[in-house]
């Protein structure tokens, strides 16, 4: 038996342990380990039997009880409340049997409309993400798609327009596409000649999109 | 007379030293499936076995009696509703304990004027070294001063951890369970609440003896 020192860091983790080792539910090498520490420290040993004292006299502190009287106002408390349960389950289902044939039919074609439009709603196609030249929101009305050099002015792009027949129906974008429309069945020959010219970086048909809605 | 049975008739005091625990925990466990299946004549018997378990431990943790008996049904009521819900992972005492004391400090929140629990404003940091414990002190004037009394000094989680441990008989790693912090933070708890046990008693004037590593008796 001796002292240790205080800050001693096993007599400090027995020192935690002990109301544990006093109520008895240390064990295995922890158990072991505290009550080796305890055999030889003067300190612990004065306090573990100070803890059990306590213990006991935590022990005595009588509290007058019955659970007669108590249950039997539980019991009431789990009775108005399963009583009352039931109560709004009987108003659900009988109204529900009250309604009428009516109000039931009305009940049931809100449910059907319900899922119908939740299923156009689902099924609708997705947006696009992006868009081409010849997208039908640059061209709704053209035939071609063109963009001139950016060195071109806008006379030369005027006389060319005027020499094919053409007219600008939207644009320039902020790629500098210009829609065009021209005479009816001349698309494919004024695509041709517009391919041929130096000022013409880029032409195509516009083509139609697929419809999206 | 099953443990059961044993344990609500045995006048107040821990059952952990005087009960078997492995076929209480067995016991209690196949009554909560009962009451599970909303067995009221099972239900009946838990809450005796555990009526003055849970009285005592309410008026411990919140010293409010006028408290515990709204708490003790509310808490009950919990264990006749959610026993389905019980998944065996731990003893019923505990999940019955744990649902009995958030129900307490559920219920001194809502009277904070009058709650006397102390806040723990204290931290690991604050833990000083060992030299001998209040109870070195405690015991021996436990004729002029009351356990009562001293115990109402500590805050509401330092008695919870104080009666669970010496009247519940709990392991430190079932505390934890119980008011859902770590092992770590239960000991700290303790350590406190034995600091200020003798802190109490030297504000009282009883002064620590000059050899405080002697035991007093």
């Amino acid at each position: 038996m001796r002292f240790f020192r205080f800050d001693d860091p096993v007599h400090q983790e027995v020192a935690e342990l002990l109301p544990w080792l006093a109520n008895d539910t240390l064990a295995g090498i922890e158990r072991a380990r505290v009550e080796r520490h305890v055999s030889e420290c003067i300190a612990c040993r004065a306090e573990l039997e100070q803890l059990r004292a306590l213990r006991d006299a935590i022990a005595a502190d009588q509290l007058d009880s019955s659970s007669t009287r108590a249950f039997a106002q539980l019991k009431a408390r789990i009775e108005r409340d399963e009583s009352r349960t039931r109560r709004r389950f009987h108003a659900l289902t009988a109204g529900w049997h009250l309604s009428g044939i009516w109000a039931r039919g009305l009940l049931v074609a809100q449910f059907v409309a319900l899922v119908l439009i939740t299923a156009l709603y689902l099924h609708r196609p997705a947006p696009e993400l992006y868009h081409t030249l010849s997208a039908p929101t640059l061209a709704p009305r053209g035939d071609l798609v063109v963009i001139f050099q950016a060195t071109t002015s806008e006379q030369d792009i005027r006389d060319v327009l005027v020499r094919l027949h053409a007219s600008i129906v939207d644009g320039p974008s902020a790629e500098g596409a210009y829609t065009l429309k021209v005479r009816e069945g001349k698309a494919e020959a004024v695509l041709e000649q517009l391919r041929r010219l130096p000022i013409v970086r880029f032409c195509e048909p516009v083509v139609e999109a697929p419809r999206t809605s | 007379m099953s443990e059961l049975e044993r344990t609500a008739m045995r006048p107040l005091q821990s059952d952990s030293r005087t009960a078997d625990p492995v076929s209480l925990d067995r016991e209690e466990a196949d009554l909560l499936r009962q009451v599970a299946g909303k067995d009221i004549a099972a239900f009946e018997q838990l809450y005796r076995a555990y009526y003055r378990r849970l009285n005592r431990f309410l008026d411990q943790v919140t010293r409010k009696p006028h408290l515990n008996d709204e708490i003790l049904d509310d808490t009950m009521m919990v264990v006749w509703r959610k026993a389905p819900a019980f998944n065996g992972r731990s003893r019923v005492s505990t999940w019955v304990f744990a649902i009995a004391y958030k129900k307490a400090l559920k219920a001194l929140r809502r009277e904070p004027r009058l709650q006397d629990a102390l806040p723990e404003t204290h931290t690991d940091a604050d833990a000083g070294t060992w030299a001998s414990g209040p109870e070195t002190e405690l015991i021996d004037r436990e004729s002029r001063l009351s356990i009562r009394h001293l115990l109402s000094t500590l805050s509401a989680e330092q008695r919870a951890v104080i009666e669970l441990t010496y009247y519940h008989g709990y392991a430190y790693k079932d505390i934890a369970a119980v008011v859902g912090c770590p092992i770590a933070t239960v000991k700290t708890r303790m350590f406190h609440a034995r600091r200020r046990l003798r802190e109490m008693l030297i504000a009282q004037g009883q002064e620590p003896v000059e050899n405080a590593l002697l035991p007093l008796r």
